[in-house]
Parts: C-alpha cells; sequence; structure tokens
C-alpha cells in the first residue's frame, strides 16, 4: 500500500516565517552596504589589490628602503596597494599595478622621483615594461629586459603632484602607481599572473633640492612632456 | 571480527543499553589515539606538557577557529602578504560551542575546543553506528580512521570536521528515520558550520523520494503527493537558515551578507569549472616535469577523484542522498580550487562510512588497513605539527 501524507499547517506558517526572513537575506545580499574600495576588489573585482589603511606621512626628502636592515625612512607607512610587506628582496608587487600613497604638504616645485627595483624576469624572456603613473597621469616607462637593477628616476611635474588636491588634514595627495604587465593566462585561483615588481627603495624630493638639480630647461620640458628615465643597476 | 551482528527489533531499541561495547569503542580509540600521539610528541620533542602538545597540534585554520572563539569576528581586511583576509570565511557554529565550553568550564580555548572536538567526533562515531547496518567491522575501521588514522589530528584539534560529521550523520540517520524536519534542523545547524551544509537540503529530498519507493510508493505517486509533504517543505526551508543567520550577521558587521564568500579571495579562491580545476591541478607538477614525488597539488587533484569515486560507489549501491550530497561537497570546493581537499573529503561522512564499507568487506584489507594507518598516523603527526600544506 503506498504511503500517505498528511500536510500541516503549522509547517506552513513556519515555512511563512522562514520565507520573510530570507527575503530580508535576499535584500542584504543585493544591496551590500560598503566601501568602494572593498566593492571593487571583493565583489567586483575590478582591483587587484585592496588598500590598506596608512597614514601616508613622508618626510618629504628622505631616502625610504623597504628592504629591512638598510638605511632610510623604515616607517611602513606609504605603502598602500598592490605591494606586499618589506622583506629582504624590497615591497614585491602583486596583482596589475602597486600603489604607494604620500600624505605630506609638498613645495611650489617639481618633484624628482628615484627608486631602485627589479622584477621576476631574465634576459631569455621578452622585454617587460612597467608604467609609472603619478595622481592618474603617466609620466614614465620602466623596462626591465633582465633580472639586473633598474633604477627609475622621473620628474614629477608640480602640476600633476598636485592634482589629487588636499586631504582632510591639508596635506597634498600623492598617488604613485606602478602598473605591470600580464605575463601568464589566469590560474586555478582566476587570478592574472603578472609581472612581480620588487622595489628596494625610493625618494621623492623637490626638484630644486635634488643633489644634481634640473636645469630650468630641463623643468619646462619636464612641464611640457612627462619626463622619464631609467638605468640599468 | 564479526561482519554483522544481528539485532531483535527491541534489542535495536536499547542496543546504546545492551551492546556498550560499540558506545565506548569509540571511547577507547580516542584515548588511546590521544595518548599515542601524546607519546610521540613527548618522544620527538622531548617535552611533556600536554597543553604545549595541544598547542603544537593547532596549526592552520586551527588558530582561526581559536581567534574566532576569543575575539569574534575581525573588521577590516587586513591579513596576509596582501593584506585582504580576515576571519569573516570562518563559519560561527563551531566556534559558538567552543566559546560556550569555555565560558561554562573555565578551560582555555584551546583545552576547551581541543576536548569538545574529541567528544564530537566520539558522539559522531555512536550516532553514526545505525548507518553501518549491523556491520561491525566496517564501523570498526570508521572508528579508528577517525581516531587512529592519519588524519586523526583534524578530529582532536580546532577544526570544524568533527563537528560537521558530528551534523552529518545525524541528518542522514533522522532521514533513514524518515524525521524530514528535525533533519532539516540538523541541515541548519550544518550550513552555519561550512557552507558545504546547504547540500543537505538536496539531500532530504532524494532521501524523501527513496524513502517513498521502499514504502511502496510510485514515482509518479510522490510526485502527485508532493503538494501534501508540507514536512518536506518545512526540512528544505530549514537547511539555510545557519548560512542565512550568518550572512545577516556579517551585513550588519562589514556591510556584506556574502562576506565569507567574498573574503575567499585572499586565499585565491573563484568560482570555475571545478572539473578544469581538477585538471590543471593533476597537471601542474607534471608540467613542471616533477615525476619523481607527489606535490600537494596533485594530492588534493587525488583525494578529490577518490572523494567522486567514493560518491560514484554510494550511487552504485542506491544511496543516493549520500551520492549527491558527497559528490557536490567535493564538486563545490573544487569549482575555487584544490586547495585543502584532503580536509574537506575527510570531512565528508559519507565518504568515510563508505570507503569503511567497502575496505571491510575483505577481511585481509581491513588487517592490513589498521596498521597501515596507525604507522600513517605517527609518521603523519611531526609532518602536520610542521605546519605541511600535504595534510591541509
Amino acid at each position: 500500500m503506498p504511503p500517505t501524507y498528511r500536510p500541516r499547517a503549522w509547517h506552513l506558517v513556519i515555512v511563512a516565517l522562514i520565507a520573510l526572513f530570507d527575503l530580508l537575506v535576499l535584500y542584504m545580499v543585493l544591496f551590500p552596504d560598503v566601501s568602494d574600495d572593498y566593492r571593487a576588489y571583493y565583489i567586483d573585482r575590478t582591483a587587484s589589490c585592496f588598500p590598506r589603511v596608512t597614514s601616508g606621512f613622508y618626510p618629504l626628502g628622505e631616502p625610504v628602503s623597504f628592504v629591512p636592515g638598510r638605511s632610510g625612512y623604515k616607517l611602513d607607512t606609504i605603502r598602500w596597494c598592490g605591494f606586499m610587506p618589506p622583506n629582504n628582496t624590497g615591497i614585491r608587487s602583486f596583482g596589475d599595478y602597486g600603489v604607494l600613497k604620500i600624505r605630506t604638504p609638498l613645495p611650489d616645485d617639481d618633484l624628482l622621483l628615484t627608486f631602485s627595483s627589479w622584477a621576476n624576469t631574465d634576459s631569455n624572456k621578452p622585454r617587460r615594461d612597467v608604467d609609472v603613473v603619478v595622481n592618474g597621469e603617466k609620466i614614465g616607462t620602466l623596462s626591465f629586459a633582465s633580472a639586473k637593477r633598474v633604477n627609475g628616476s622621473f620628474v614629477i611635474p608640480q602640476r600633476v603632484a598636485k592634482l589629487a588636491g588636499l586631504d582632510a588634514r591639508g596635506n597634498d595627495v600623492l598617488e604613485i602607481k606602478f602598473v605591470v604587465p600580464r605575463i601568464g593566462p589566469p590560474g586555478t585561483n582566476s587570478e592574472p599572473v603578472t609581472l612581480q615588481l620588487r622595489l628596494e627603495a625610493m625618494r621623492l624630493v623637490p626638484l630644486g633640492n635634488a643633489i644634481a638639480p634640473a636645469s630650468p630647461q630641463q623643468r619646462k620640458e619636464a612641464e611640457l612632456t612627462p619626463a622619464s628615465s631609467q638605468s640599468p643597476g | 571480527m564479526d561482519e554483522t551482528i544481528t539485532e531483535t527489533k527491541a534489542a535495536a531499541r536499547r542496543w546504546t543499553w545492551r551492546i556498550p561495547g560499540y558506545v565506548l569503542l569509540p571511547f577507547y580509540l580516542m584515548l588511546i589515539g590521544v595518548a599515542l600521539r601524546y607519546a610521540v610528541y613527548v618522544r620527538n620533542t622531548g617535552h611533556w606538557g600536554f597543553t604545549d602538545y595541544l598547542r603544537a597540534l593547532c596549526v592552520y585554520d586551527c588558530n582561526a577557529y581559536e581567534r574566532l572563539a576569543l575575539n569574534g569576528y575581525e573588521g577590516r581586511p587586513s591579513g596576509f602578504d596582501k593584506g585582504d583576509a580576515n576571519n569573516w570565511a570562518f563559519f560561527p557554529f563551531y566556534s559558538i560551542l567552543v566559546w560556550t565550553v569555555n565560558r561554562i568550564t573555565g578551560l582555555s580555548m584551546l583545552v576547551g575546543g581541543s576536548i569538545l572536538t574529541c567528544l564530537l567526533t566520539v558522539w559522531a562515531a555512536i550516532i553514526a553506528w545505525p548507518l553501518f547496518d549491523g556491520r561491525f567491522r566496517a564501523y570498526f575501521l570508521f572508528c579508528f580512521f577517525l581516531f587512529l588514522g592519519p588524519f586523526s589530528y583534524y578530529f582532536s584539534t580546532l577544526y570544524t570536521e568533527a563537528l560537521f560529521i558530528l551534523l552529518t550523520v545525524s541528518g542522514f540517520v533522522l532521514l533513514r528515520q524518515r524525521d524530514y524536519v528535525t533533519a532539516g534542523a540538523a541541515g541548519a545547524l550544518m550550513s552555519a558550520t561550512r557552507s558545504t551544509g546547504l547540500l543537505f537540503a538536496a539531500a532530504i529530498l532524494i532521501a524523501a523520494f527513496q524513502n517513498h519507493l521502499s514504502d511502496g510508493g510510485t514515482v509518479r505517486g510522490f510526485f502527485k503527493t508532493l503538494w501534501k509533504r508540507t514536512d518536506l517543505l518545512l526540512a528544505v526551508a530549514l537547511v539555510p537558515i545557519g548560512i542565512c543567520c550568518f550572512a545577516i550577521y556579517l551585513w550588519l558587521h562589514s556591510g556584506d551578507a556574502l562576506a565569507f564568500m567574498h573574503i575567499q579571495r585572499a586565499w585565491g579562491r573563484a568560482f570555475a569549472n571545478p572539473f578544469h580545476n581538477l585538471w590543471l591541478t593533476l597537471k601542474l607538477q607534471f608540467d613542471n616535469h616533477n615525476y619523481s614525488t607527489i606535490s600537494t597539488d596533485l594530492a588534493f587533484g587525488l583525494a578529490a577523484i577518490a572523494g567522486m569515486a567514493l560518491s560514484g560507489v554510494m550511487a552504485w549501491k542506491g544511496r543516493w542522498d549520500w551520492a549527491i550530497f558527497s559528490l557536490f561537497g567535493v564538486l563545490l570546493p573544487l569549482s575555487t580550487n584544490a586547495y585543502s581537499m584532503l580536509r574537506f573529503v575527510v570531512g565528508l561522512a559519507p565518504v568515510l562510512i563508505t570507503a569503511a564499507l567497502l575496505f571491510s568487506r575483505w577481511k585481509w584489507l581491513f588487517y592490513l588497513l589498521l596498521p597501515v594507518m596507525l604507522i600513517l598516523d605517527v609518521l603523519l603527526l611531526p609532518t602536520w605539527i610542521g605546519r605541511s600544506y600535504y595534510l591541509m
């Protein structure tokens, strides 16, 4: 004899309550109340890093060492997004870019950005270009053709340096972004394989205070066309 | 060792009292297992402190569950080298239990949690007995695997495997007893323990269908009477409640109800074709021309294949509720990537029970497996304490 079943009202009452509860959850799922950087990184996956909460403090003109034990400003205050913590190889980028964020009063002058870097490549691989972008404007490109160190030196025009405006404390905001190329298809984690830039040291100095000050002609050129240079270390 | 034990109906109702050996067996094996691993720890390290032993055993996610019980859920993600991790990925029910034990007994999270895990495993083993249909040899193998097998540390430190297995076997025993609503409540607790607990909703429907057929019903009759099955409706509705409560908490805490899923990006997890992930995992070491060892990726891939193969065995044996639950219990984490597949497969009770039923069919294999598992338990302990990715 086939089994028989009897519907029960209290089952339906509880199911109705659960359905209301589920609707509340559905609303919460559909309408997350999150910051833009959270949404970009975790939900939309349009960002390749999640920013750290940092002060951005940087004593203008001081060299910053990203390698423990070396001289220079050591506080980890400007590593903002897309760089791993300092270690013996410097700070290593991950994802499509690494960003340093500086919050400091800037002088009415161009700035000279210098840094030493290397990348996980070698001379058997194609040349890899890394774009240096400040406050959204590209100021130059670094080329990595081997595993050797590459020292970058770029002039940041005053106009670009002031582009991001002031923060709530009246500091200028300088966002220095190193955009690295993708060098392989995504693996099982769906993240593209990108060149890993390793920054060992960095310095930002008003151009007028630089050891080898740029001539007025160079400064004018810097204003007109973003100047850049690089030298293999 | 007897393969089957015939019980009268009256005895079956009282088996926990009439045959205390079946109840005590997991206890004995648990105590032997703890003593053995402690002895191995003392032998290897020269330290006698039992708390030091428990601390050494508490690696990887164990620390996360301990911190969760201690401090609750963290704020803005900042963990790992990429600064994008925190503990939102860890489901709350197990840590709530650890916290409760701490509040009631005053034991530390580590000690109280370790004891709780051992007792949950014992409880799980006892409750699982009806699922073995009286096959004591298989039951013994299952218990031996839990307490003296190569993955025994999952069942003696702060991991969710013990609780999840307890809830899973409870659910399947309740389904066998046709108590769907209580099974749904067990499912709610499962989904508060792990995301794969949601899969129990499918198991409920399949079990109801199979029970209907075994009770003399027809396929057509099942669908015709489905509108009367308010018990099934309620049971299935109950299952997601655990995960929904967690989602509400996370929305209030972080603004993102699915934060437990989104935060998985920190672990390199993103949804993709699980079979493609499996293929990538299996061939990775050969792409790197490694033909001499078994890499962690290959080990994870093989674990996934074993889990799927045993799901196939369940289906072949007609246990479709177990099969679907286990198959998707493997495929769901595999769809994000293959990391920790060993742990995910070992955490699926039907897989362990089916393996025990299968391997205990041959006496020689049964007697061979016991020392093999014991040796692996001893040998792998230092590997586990040394934080090997293999065993994660």
